[in-house]
């Protein structure tokens, strides 16, 4: 899900970042004080989710997890994202720092618009665990065609990006919303009011 | 309920770091030996790129030289002569392993031009020539140092640890 350095074009770098800026900024204004550890443990699950790897074809794929975070974080998952792939370029040479701004975009606002789709699922008995696991893949599927369009952007057909990245993110959606149901039905039951949107 | 949310986030967490786990960039590097360039495509966490394309551009112009592919080990090969011009210029190898995923690797001509000239006469091909060795751009690696997984973790917490203090202050302030 990573778009390595020396790929994009200028443009969306620079517009990848603005967006980002602007997604971390709310996020962060948004961010409720007692909330800043719950926001740590989700941003070292998507840190260190990225190790897990799938291989398909001659690249491959990992867990993203980033509906669980925007599920759970709602905007705070800007800044989360943000400092998640900021520590995987530093330690583990993924992605890059000269695209982080994109990568982050990439993965952070298909999480918000996650997190607004399924919010209304959340207050329904057992909505949940429909909201978990469309929640996980929705937010996998977005990203992916996020992924697509800046590659589109720069010069590489889109629809032959489209097909690739989504059709090999096919079984990450899959895992990915049943992690992100399983977590949320846990969740649910012990303590339904540290997420966002749910009425305890 | 505060534990338990903390307890099932730190399982997950736990799990996750202790699966197996490989980087998922990709890298090219090639050298010149005996009249041919030789290289390999691979992924951060070491395992081989398949079905990657490689592409041989001359640094200068940019005029694609030669195209060909990965075999199933992630290595390919080619005789110099398919890609020697005159003057000798710098390849530029292209490793494209699917979207998003590309490695790029600069082969100078003083490296393969001497292996070129060697191969060119038959009597002189059966003697193995010394080429200058060529260092990989990012040495391959099992998988990331669990120092690197920990020294991450670290600094998440370190960086949520500071904004806490620094919101606590303000609304103390406040």
């Amino acid at each position: 899900m990573h778009i390595s350095e020396g790929i994009i074009s200028a443009p969306i770098l620079i517009s990848g970042g603005a967006l980002t800026a602007c997604g971390t900024l709310i996020g962060i204004r948004r961010l409720d004080t007692d909330r800043i550890m719950n926001v740590s443990m989700l941003t070292a699950t998507f840190f260190v989710a990225s190790l897990i790897h799938v291989p398909i074809g001659p690249a491959s794929i990992h867990l993203v997890l980033n509906g669980l975070l925007g599920i759970m974080l709602g905007w705070a998952c800007f800044p989360a994202i943000l400092t998640g792939l900021l520590m995987q370029a530093i330690f583990f040479q993924y992605g890059g720092l000269i695209v982080l701004g994109v990568n982050t975009f990439n993965m952070a606002f298909p999480a918000v618009v996650t997190y607004y789709l399924v919010r209304p699922l959340m207050n329904r008995p057992g909505g949940y665990l429909a909201a978990g696991f469309i929640g996980g893949s929705t937010a996998v599927f977005l990203s992916a065609l996020c992924m697509a369009l800046s590659l589109a952007f720069t010069d590489y057909g889109f629809l032959t990006t489209a097909k690739i990245t989504l059709a090999a993110n096919v079984p990450v959606m899959i895992i990915e919303g049943l992690i992100t149901m399983a977590v949320l039905s846990f969740i649910v039951r012990v303590h339904p009011d540290i997420l966002p949107g749910r009425k305890p | 309920m505060n534990r338990s949310i903390t307890i099932l986030l730190a399982a997950l967490l736990y799990v996750l770091s202790a699966a197996s786990a490989s980087a998922h960039s990709i890298h090219v590097f090639a050298k010149a030996e005996n009249g041919r360039i030789h290289g390999e495509g691979y992924m951060g966490g070491g395992k081989k790129v398949v079905a990657g394309t490689i592409r041989i551009l001359d640094n200068d112009t940019r005029e694609v030289l030669l195209t060909t592919h990965l075999d199933e080990h992630g290595t390919f090969s080619f005789p110099v002569s398919q890609v020697h011009r005159e003057p000798p210029a710098d390849l530029l190898i292209i490793l494209d392993g699917g979207p998003g995923h590309q490695s790029t690797w600069l082969l100078k001509s003083e490296t393969y031009v001497p292996a070129s000239a060697v191969a060119q006469t038959p009597e002189a091909a059966e003697t193995p020539t010394e080429t200058p060795p060529v260092e990989p751009n990012q040495a391959p690696s099992a998988t990331p140092p669990l120092i690197n997984i920990f020294a991450g973790l670290a600094c998440i917490f370190g960086i949520g640890a500071i904004i806490s203090l620094i919101l606590s202050k303000k609304r103390g302030k406040k």
